[in-house]
């Protein structure tokens, strides 16, 4: 996912990303590592590239959003036609990602690139931590044994 | 204020006057009262008539897959026709309409753990059952930030015989399954191919 201002007259950016395991679901408390590839930025000047490694909700709520590694570093040499990084972090236990019918949690790198002229693009590489099952709707609660008429004292 | 009106009322009805406009103020405010007074005294005895409801977990906080001896005690008197006692994940999403705040809440996980029917209540003493409760391996664990939360508890639903049924809901919490058993066991990809 990116966002930016639309501006025809600049080169298109892209930022890639490459996380160490192929089906990006890690187990919590696990090494990751991610690289990253940001191309495109032209004749802008960067003033500064930000990467993280967040979680934050979706669905009917709000969004919240937690930081588990945040990294600002210096603006790459103008010659480069590819800046490239890469994120080395430890996740957490929790939260993991969780697919829920009005609550989602995902994790994901961020790299947010910063221009001189004031505008800046952002870009979100989603990865899994745990592999838990999507969520449904309970269906109505049902018995799970025929009715036991109960006698007073006679519990076990 | 409503002792205001009717001491004023009742003067000067002792006094042999009527002020109207004193008593249509005091009607719609004593009606109001009495209301709220029988719709508390109705709450209250209805929550008395019941009887408490207890659960005890053997463990707490809990965790996904842990198998827990849960004890459900039930006091009041009469017959109760239905008790039943569920495991339910819940989540909650906080957001805005318009100027207002709205929580929506919905079940994702709804377990029966155990029902009973037609159960007679001593008021001398409660009502006990043990039993074990396993939480789903599978499952998300409690959540909660500002707007969004995931929310485990237990639930006890009733319906005594002469009185509207209840549910009475019972928060745990689950931590998250240890580190060393969450299943990610891929190798890891070479970086420099594409992912």
């Amino acid at each position: 996912m990116t966002s930016e201002s639309f501006d025809r007259s600049r080169p298109t950016l892209r930022i890639d990303a490459q996380f160490d395991r192929v089906d990006r679901i890690y187990a919590p408390g696990a090494p990751l590592t991610a690289r990253y590839w940001i191309a495109g930025i032209g004749q802008e000047q960067v003033r500064s590239i930000e990467r993280s490694i967040d979680w934050y909700t979706e669905g009917k709520g709000e969004e919240d959003l937690g930081v588990h590694f945040f990294e600002r570093i210096p603006p790459p040499s103008p010659a480069d036609a590819v800046v490239e990084g890469t994120v080395t972090t430890t996740l957490p236990a929790s939260p993991l990602s969780y697919e829920g019918v009005i609550v989602k949690v995902r994790w994901c790198l961020r790299v947010r690139v910063f221009f001189t002229s004031g505008r800046d693009f952002v870009s979100e590489h989603v990865f899994a931590v745990g592999d838990l099952p999507p969520a449904r709707p309970a269906a109505p609660a049902t018995r799970i044994a025929p009715p036991v008429p109960v006698i007073r004292g006679a519990s076990t | 204020m409503l002792a205001v009106l009717a001491v004023g009322a009742g003067l000067d009805l002792a006094g042999g006057r009527i002020d109207w406009l004193l008593i249509a103020l005091l009607i719609p405010f004593a009606a109001i009262g009495c209301t709220g007074i029988v719709l508390f005294v109705r709450q209250l005895f209805l929550a008395a008539a019941v009887g408490t409801t207890q659960i005890e977990i053997s463990d707490h906080p809990l965790r996904p897959g842990g198998r827990y001896d849960v004890l459900l005690a039930q006091s009041g008197a009469g017959t109760m026709h239905d008790l039943g006692l569920s495991l339910e994940l819940e989540e909650q999403a906080t957001f805005h309409q318009g100027t207002d705040t709205r929580t929506e809440s919905l079940v994702v996980v709804q377990r029966p753990v155990r029902a009973w029917d037609l159960l007679q209540l001593d008021p001398t003493s409660r009502f006990e059952e043990r039993m074990t409760v396993e939480i789903p391996v599978d499952t998300m664990h409690s959540f909660v930030a500002e707007h969004n939360a995931v929310r485990w508890r237990f639930v006890v639903r009733g319906k005594p015989s002469r009185w509207p049924a209840f549910v009475r809901v019972f928060p745990i919490i689950v931590h998250p399954r240890d580190a060393a058993r969450q299943p990610s066991d891929a190798e890891p990809a070479p970086i420099g191919t594409v992912a």
